[in-house]
């Protein structure tokens, strides 16, 4: 099925480049045709017999122009007739003196003689029809692509830094995302994402750090943090940073939700996802999934990995919550920045209702589910590898678990069970250097070797970093560390959504809002997460993915 | 980036502000028209001549020219190139900018669209700005004296200094 899936966005892929080629071909062809085109319209006779031979043939007679010695001119209209008996050229038109200055109109008298050039002109057909319809299907493309970027704003404009392993990916492959919590500066913190590389094979290792968003990036730091392991090994983060070495793989036997079996969506890391749709009447609504593992065979240090990213509901927020603020926007987040206490209600609102995702684990000898630990990470994008250690664990080789979290919140790929061998700490890799538009960038790099200093990094940006890890003969599994906030670009769209009281309710008293919201946020979630998934154009080569 | 916008800016209206003579006609009423062609001469060895093909025989180009309002006689072997122009072009300069810069509501697609609508809004200006055209390169002395506002010549006994 996956394959299936990827096989569909490579050829979506190769469409695009193909339509994109056409239009391009097309367009040039077209007016290279129209360029190199000479288009004769206009003819001279000196006498009469010529002109009568040219123009006794044609269904509706041209205007005449009859040139006369004098340099008068005069500009009949297509009743015009030649009369050889008397050599008198009649009918309607315009006599204009040699400064062409009009000295008569209406019925017009000419003696052949005074004549020396007839001219005719055959008219032009539609000269800008080509170039209006080439305009009108360009407009056309725009106005398709901006609808759906309005009724889908992620699928255009992306989220916070994302990064890349192979830089050719789009976004829908992104291996880590960057601080996406921090929308202004003092909310800024650090973020460490699990790369989940391949067996490194030499002592170098790249990432690429894109700006896909209508967003300012200010990064104050990216690092990588590895650790060694050998064949069979891997390496963990838990929600509070700590990492721990693990060996061993326990697949799920068993998962069911409220609408039944979900087994085959997390039993593997198949990009085949869990999720739900949000309650229609309270956004916090809470749901229940039940994980069975059956098969344990050391049931001692056990953890459970998880593999999850969320949905675009806390997109729909922070965008809202722009479009609150309206032409205020620049004020507002001043004050925030002032204001300790704004921060601290930001930070203590919306996501405090909304929770983690909260693993509970079945204790037998109890009869009851014990709370293990909750994990927390922002951004619809890149997928998170978190590992939560399990507390209380009995001998059984039955291991049950209940995972607690918010309805239409978050999109749960994996889940397993793997023994912990030891708690370990990952050394830290600064970059060697910093590639920007294929050219080492210096300046980047003290910037980001600087703490006092910023990367900034604009819309279309791309920053490549390379590492130089310590040994090239040993593995490491590879953590991406990054620092820094980002300043969302306010859209023009967004200034009539303003309402400062909605905005009030958000922050004072989120659990209200996502009460009232939902009706709004359940019309925009059908639309957006349908073609959000859907409309990839996917760049990336993916038997990577595949092995 | 800011370089770029203004770059597009720039081109558009250097493009839009090629002004043509108004006296020219439209396409649709290039068989009423009852002055000359509006003529570009690039001389050999001094500036250039702008202005209303008045006359053309086998030596000699005149034109009214744009600026003084005056005839001069242009000697055809003083010609290096020319430029003649029948009809007033549509000007489509005002799409480069606007098709452009209606992309940033593509998000990430822009990377895309941006440069499709800058190459095809570019063409199609350029196209427009060229429509209606003919140089030295596609007509001939014996065609161009047909756009003259005397294709027959200057009539006997005409001072050059009356016409206006």
């Amino acid at each position: 099925m996956s394959a299936v899936i990827l096989q569909r966005h490579k050829q979506t892929s190769q469409t695009m480049k193909k339509i994109i080629i056409y239009i391009l071909t097309i367009t040039t062809a077209i007016f290279g045709i129209q360029a190199c085109k000479t288009y004769y319209f206009r003819s001279n006779y000196k006498d009469t017999n010529s002109l009568i031979h040219a123009t006794n043939n044609i269904q509706t007679k041209p205007y005449l122009k009859a040139h006369l010695k004098n340099g008068d001119v005069c500009i009949l209209r297509d009743s015009w007739i030649v009369d050889t008996v008397t050599n008198v050229l009649t009918g309607t038109g315009t006599k204009y003196n040699f400064n062409r200055i009009k000295i008569s109109e209406g019925s017009i008298s000419i003696p052949i003689d005074s004549v020396v050039i007839f001219e005719t002109n055959k008219k032009i057909k539609n000269p800008e029809a080509g170039r209006i319809a080439a305009l009108s299907i360009l407009a056309g493309l725009d106005v398709i692509a901006g609808i759906i970027c309005i009724s889908n704003p992620k699928a255009c404009f992306g989220s916070c830094p994302t990064f890349y392993i192979n830089e050719n990916d789009n976004f829908h492959y992104a291996d880590a995302e960057g601080f996406s919590n921090a929308i202004s500066p003092s909310l800024e913190y650090y973020d460490i994402d699990a790369l989940d590389n391949k067996p490194l094979f030499q002592n170098t290792f790249s990432i690429t750090m894109k700006n896909e968003a209508l967003e300012t990036h200010c990064v104050n730091d990216v690092k990588l943090l590895a650790y060694p392991r050998k064949k069979g090994e891997r390496v963990y983060q838990s929600p509070t940073n700590d990492f721990y070495l693990c060996e061993n793989n326990y697949t799920l036997t068993e998962a069911s939700a409220n609408e039944g079996d979900i087994t085959t969506l997390l039993k593997n890391e198949d990009r085949q996802e869990r999720f739900s749709f949000s309650d229609e009447n309270n956004l916090s609504s809470k749901e229940e999934v039940f994980l069975s593992f059956n098969n344990v065979k050391n049931a001692d240090k056990l953890g459970l990995l998880l593999n999850f990213r969320q949905t675009l509901m806390t997109t729909y927020f922070i965008y809202s919550a722009m479009g609150y603020m309206g032409d205020e926007v620049g004020d507002i987040f001043a004050k925030m920045e002032m204001n300790k206490e704004t921060k601290e209600k930001l930070k203590g609102g919306i996501k405090k209702e909304l929770g983690n995702i909260d693993i509970y684990l079945w204790n037998e000898q109890k009869n009851e589910w014990e709370l293990q630990n909750g994990v927390y990470e922002t951004g619809p994008i890149a997928f998170n590898r978190q590992f939560i250690p399990l507390q209380h664990l009995s001998s059984s080789s039955k291991i049950k678990l209940k995972v607690v979290l918010n309805k239409g919140l978050w999109r749960i790929d994996y889940v397993a069970l793997t023994n912990i061998k030891d708690k370990v700490k990952p050394i830290e890799i600064t970059p060697t250097n910093i590639i920007n538009k294929g050219k080492v960038d210096n300046t980047a790099l003290l910037e980001i070797k600087n703490p006092e200093k910023y990367l900034i990094s604009m819309p279309g940006s791309e920053y490549k970093f390379n590492f130089t890890l310590p040994s090239a003969d040993t593995d490491y599994e590879l953590f991406l560390y990054s620092k820094g906030y980002y300043l969302e670009w306010m859209r023009e769209h967004w200034l009539k959504d303003k309402d400062l009281l909605k905005l009030k309710q958000m922050v004072d008293n989120p659990k209200k809002y996502l009460m009232v919201e939902a009706k709004n946020y359940k019309r925009y979630e059908t639309t957006m997460e349908h073609e959000f998934w859907n409309s990839k154009i996917d760049t990336k080569t993916f038997s990577y993915y595949e092995n | 980036m800011k370089i770029k916008i203004f770059m597009i800016g720039l081109i558009a209206i250097t493009i839009s502000s090629c002004t043509s003579a108004r006296y020219l006609p439209s396409s649709d009423n290039i068989d009423v028209n009852e002055y000359g062609s509006y003529i570009k001469i690039i001389h050999k060895t001094s500036e250039s001549i702008k202005g209303e093909l008045i006359a053309f025989d086998s030596s000699k180009i005149v034109v009214l020219e744009e600026e003084t309002k005056k005839c001069v006689t242009v000697p055809i072997t003083d010609i290096q190139k020319f430029k003649l122009r029948y009809a007033q072009p549509k000007h489509y300069g005002w799409t480069i900018l606007a098709y452009t810069l209606s992309t940033i509501g593509h998000g990430i697609f822009m990377a895309y669209t941006a440069p499709i609508n800058l190459i095809v809004t570019i063409s199609i200006t350029v196209s427009g700005e060229t429509a209606f055209q003919y140089s030295d390169k596609n007509i001939t002395y014996d065609i161009l004296k047909m756009f003259a506002r005397f294709p027959q010549g200057i009539p006997p006994n005409m001072d050059l200094a009356s016409i206006k």
